[in-house]
């Protein structure tokens, strides 16, 4: 994707979270999600990326793509031992975040036009990241940058990253959404290891991927 | 046909069995440690909310009823039952755990179990090709067993397979994509899970009712 488009994807998707804002403040809603079940869910279910080893343990789990940082809410609220950092493409979520979690260390990082960033993480995990599909830009063409972005967090891990997609079977689409069959992921994941789950089991419309490095499972 | 095919796996297990006796090797796996990760993965397949309780969990081609050793040993309150179609391996399941309930059924060629169970497991039993029954004769009667097992099931089923994206393969044994699997168990729910962490050539496939 070039970068004139980019930067309208960008503009777009600032303009959305901006709306939504305005309307539902710093909540689940104002990032998208229906209520604060739906992606306390989503939550739930790409936290267990973490293999049952490391549990208990201080990994760094870095979230791409954010937000306002609920799920560092989330971990708190659990009582995860686990280290997190954000990062996000817009100043405006970047902002948010840092003034909810003042703790948490936050970086500017847009993974659709930025090479992937030198640091790397225990655990990478991206929540509804490619959801979005914006105005002028085509199915394939998201499809292709779905690829390369999860090809860029997999060089930020070092034993596994989570991502989730909204599946093909569905009876409705909403055309500003991304609908992909979870086989066609799996050829994706392939290129990348050989060890990886497919979670389709909590929500009929959705599914949540991990993959994990070769070298880091027992 | 269907005859040359179920005495061909026959051979293939009492071949195993009279060598080896009443181990993972006398059911055809590698190892016993190659047998208890599948078991153990198939049993992280029931869901949360059934984890503490006694709910019925069976195992078609059961072979020893070694899954029950592990439920033994992991103190899982589970209640296991198994079945088999060979009369030798459940004769040495029954003396293996008198106390379980071991029946004879033949997943292939037997009708539907009349019972239900909340979940219903089978390991290793897709991964002998028979000869007679060809790739996709095998496919088609293992998609087949898949569906006998959702029917018997009242939460869920889990089964694992070879994955076709290995470097080598033994003509014997019977390799799938998952992706191929996926669209089968799309047939009937739209929850499932694909575990392919365990081993790289390997993985396991889970099926939940939506009603769940």
């Amino acid at each position: 994707m070039d970068r004139k488009k980019i930067d309208s994807v960008m503009e777009e998707m600032d303009r959305y979270f901006a709306d939504r804002i305005a309307r539902f403040g710093f909540t689940p809603e104002g990032v998208g999600w229906k209520n604060a079940e739906a992606q306390r869910l989503r939550f739930r279910v790409m936290l267990d990326v973490v293999l049952p080893r490391d549990r208990s343990r201080r990994v760094e789990i870095h979230h791409i793509g954010c937000g306002m940082a609920h799920m560092k809410d989330f971990l708190d609220e659990m009582g995860l031992p686990y280290i997190y950092s954000g990062s996000d493409a817009l100043p405006r979520m970047l902002e948010i975040a840092r003034t909810r979690h003042p703790e948490t260390a936050f970086t500017p990082f847009n993974l659709l036009a930025d090479p992937p960033a030198d640091k790397k993480y225990d655990y990478v995990v991206m929540n509804g990241t490619f959801h979005y599909l914006a105005s002028g830009v085509s199915w394939d063409e998201w499809r292709d940058a779905v690829r390369e972005m999860m090809g860029k967090a997999w060089e930020m891990t070092k034993t596994g990253m989570a991502f989730n997609l909204m599946t093909d079977r569905v009876d409705w689409r909403d055309p500003n959404l991304f609908y992909v069959s979870p086989a066609e992921v799996i050829q994706w994941v392939r290129d990348l290891s050989r060890l990886f789950v497919l979670r389709h089991d909590y929500w009929p419309f959705e599914f949540t991927f991990f993959v994990y490095k070769e070298g880091a499972v027992d | 046909m269907i005859e040359r095919i179920l005495r061909e796996i026959e051979e293939f297990y009492a071949r195993r069995f009279s060598e080896f006796g009443p181990t993972a090797r006398g059911v055809a796996w590698k190892d016993e440690e190659a047998q208890r990760i599948r078991h153990r993965v198939l049993l992280e397949g029931i869901l949360p909310e059934h984890r503490n309780k006694p709910i019925a969990v069976h195992e078609i081609g059961c072979g020893l009823g070694h899954m029950l050793d592990l439920i033994e040993e992991l103190r899982l309150p589970y209640r296991y039952s198994g079945s088999d179609a060979s009369a030798a391996y459940l004769a040495e399941a029954r003396k293996r755990h008198p106390g379980a309930e071991f029946t004879v059924f033949n997943f292939i060629t037997d009708p539907l179990h009349e019972r239900r169970y909340d979940y219903v497991f089978q390991s290793g039993a897709f991964n002998f090709l028979p000869p007679s029954a060809g790739w996709e004769g095998w496919r088609d009667i293992v998609f087949s067993v898949i569906e006998k097992m959702w029917a018997m099931c009242e939460f869920g089923i889990g089964f694992n397979l070879l994955t076709d994206a290995v470097d080598w393969r033994d003509p014997e044994l019977f390799y799938i994509s998952p992706c191929e699997i996926i669209e089968h168990l799309r047939g009937f729910t739209r929850l499932f899970v694909i575990r392919h962490d365990y081993y790289p050539f390997e993985f396991t496939a889970f099926a939940y009712r939506e009603s769940k």
